[in-house]
């Protein structure tokens, strides 16, 4: 009798175990993915805007920049001071320039192409350069029949931070999610942009 | 074991090392040269009715074959890069320039050529032999990578431009080196979609409509300069060069 007893209780300390175990790994479900290419931390990434955007703009690539600065808690990226008139995206001329640029040979609203190497260093980006694809309209705030340049931007510093893209199934609203949406603002990362920064670094 | 035997065995272990080295090293020789470029974006999340107005060709078919990689030089001061041309069979058009039993290629960007290695992480292969509704436009602006040949590009990227109509699109390619999250059977706008007419309204300016007058704002606001305002102004009116496609 007393046997059984403790068969039992070990049975139900082993489910109990088993639920916790179970929950913890249900709601803590990642959704992020990663490039399996990060910047060199020795190093600040500094992007350079073209000339033709506006300060404000401009001011929101810096927010975009200090967003994932502080989800990871290190300075990983700035935006210069500089500005360039170069037209011609992508460049592999380590300047990491941001382009704005009428390409409808390109169907993105926003792209990064990212130069890396596959041996060595192989995980270790290179350079990068963004392009925000004017063939698409862009405004600064949430408005109709546009798209807002900081969730976009956002969106592509993200990669270069090291983040891929979360399921076409996941919620919207997380940075790195692989679509863009008009009149919709996305502008922070979410817990899973969070969670997947600090697993990069 | 004989003198003889010891000796055989020696020099079939040194001629295996001689090899298995020399492959390695050709390897990390290929490899420390081979430039990797790897594009990530976010596509437009098109609705329906504006992935419709935006498309020259929409039709039902099955993906044939393909071009296998091939690298386009652009005009513009651009990298260079990786394309591969998709081939798909026509079955029924429902809207667009095309016949039955046409076969139009679909460029999508990546693949490896030479030491050029573009990944594309936002579209995916389309597995061969899976039958698709495609959402198709023609750019005939001579902009960035586009080269004087006959060919589509997907509307908006290929989650959204591809509608699967078989369990063949669970099998996506990646040889291609497109490496997008998975193709999806949009079960929902299946139906939908095949109901569409072809005298469907075609409103190809619907994202590219007020383009011209914003340059040219932007240029009195002195946000663009003279030489970028006309370059602009030529990609959009079709006046700048094609690129060059190099097999
Ligand atoms: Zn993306």
């Amino acid at each position: 009798m007393k046997k059984t007893l403790r068969l039992f209780r070990i049975i139900n300390m082993l489910l109990i175990i088993l639920i916790i175990v179970l929950s913890i790994s249900i709601f803590s479900a990642s959704a992020y993915t990663t490039t399996g290419v990060k910047l060199n931390t020795d190093y600040v990434f500094s992007f350079v805007p073209y000339q033709g955007f506006t300060e404000l703009t401009i001011d929101h690539f810096r927010n975009s920049a200090n967003s994932w600065n502080s989800a990871a808690g290190l300075t990983l990226m700035s935006v210069s001071g500089e500005r360039h008139n170069a037209t011609g995206y992508p460049n592999n001329d380590n300047k990491h320039y941001v382009y704005k640029e009428t390409r409808s040979d390109i169907r993105a609203v926003g792209q990064t192409t990212c130069y890396s190497s596959a041996w060595p260093n192989g995980n270790v980006l290179k350079s990068a350069d963004v392009l925000i694809n004017s063939y698409y309209q862009f405004a600064n705030s949430q408005k109709e029949n546009k798209f807002d340049t900081w969730s976009v931007f956002v969106h592509e510093a993200g990669h270069i931070a090291g983040l891929n893209h979360t399921n076409y199934t996941q919620d919207a609203s997380i940075v790195m999610f692989p679509q863009a949406h008009m009149n919709f603002l996305r502008r922070y990362p979410q817990w899973d942009d969070i969670n997947g920064i600090n697993a990069i670094y | 074991m004989t003198a003889k035997k010891k000796l055989g065995l020696s020099a079939g272990i040194t001629v295996l090392l001689v090899s298995v080295i020399s492959v390695l090293v050709i390897q990390i020789v290929q490899l420390s040269g081979l430039q990797i470029i790897s594009l990530r974006g976010c596509g437009y999340d098109y609705p329906m009715d504006e992935l419709v107005a935006e498309s020259h060709l929409i039709a039902r078919g099955k993906f044939v074959g393909d071009s296998g990689a091939f690298i386009v030089e652009p005009t513009n001061g651009a990298d260079s890069s990786v394309f591969t041309d998709y081939y798909f069979q026509i079955t029924d058009v429902l809207r667009g320039d095309a016949d039955v039993g046409d076969t139009v290629s679909v460029r999508l960007q990546g693949g490896r050529k030479d030491n050029l290695y573009v990944k594309n992480y936002y579209d995916f292969a389309p597995a061969q032999g899976s039958e698709a509704i495609v959402f198709l436009c023609k750019v005939t602006i001579p902009v960035g990578y586009i080269t004087n040949e006959d060919y589509y590009l997907p509307t908006g990227t290929t989650t959204r431009s591809f509608y699967f109509l078989d369990s063949s699109a669970n099998k996506p390619t990646y040889k291609c080196d497109t490496y997008g999250i998975e193709p999806i059977v949009w079960e929902d706008e299946k139906e939908s979609i095949l109901a569409l007419s072809d005298d469907m309204p075609m409103n190809m300016s619907v994202l590219r409509e007020g383009k011209l007058e914003e340059l040219e704002s932007d240029f009195k606001n002195g946000k663009l300069t003279a030489a970028q305002y006309s370059k602009s102004v030529s990609e959009i009116s079709g006046n700048s060069k094609y690129a060059k496609r190099i097999d």
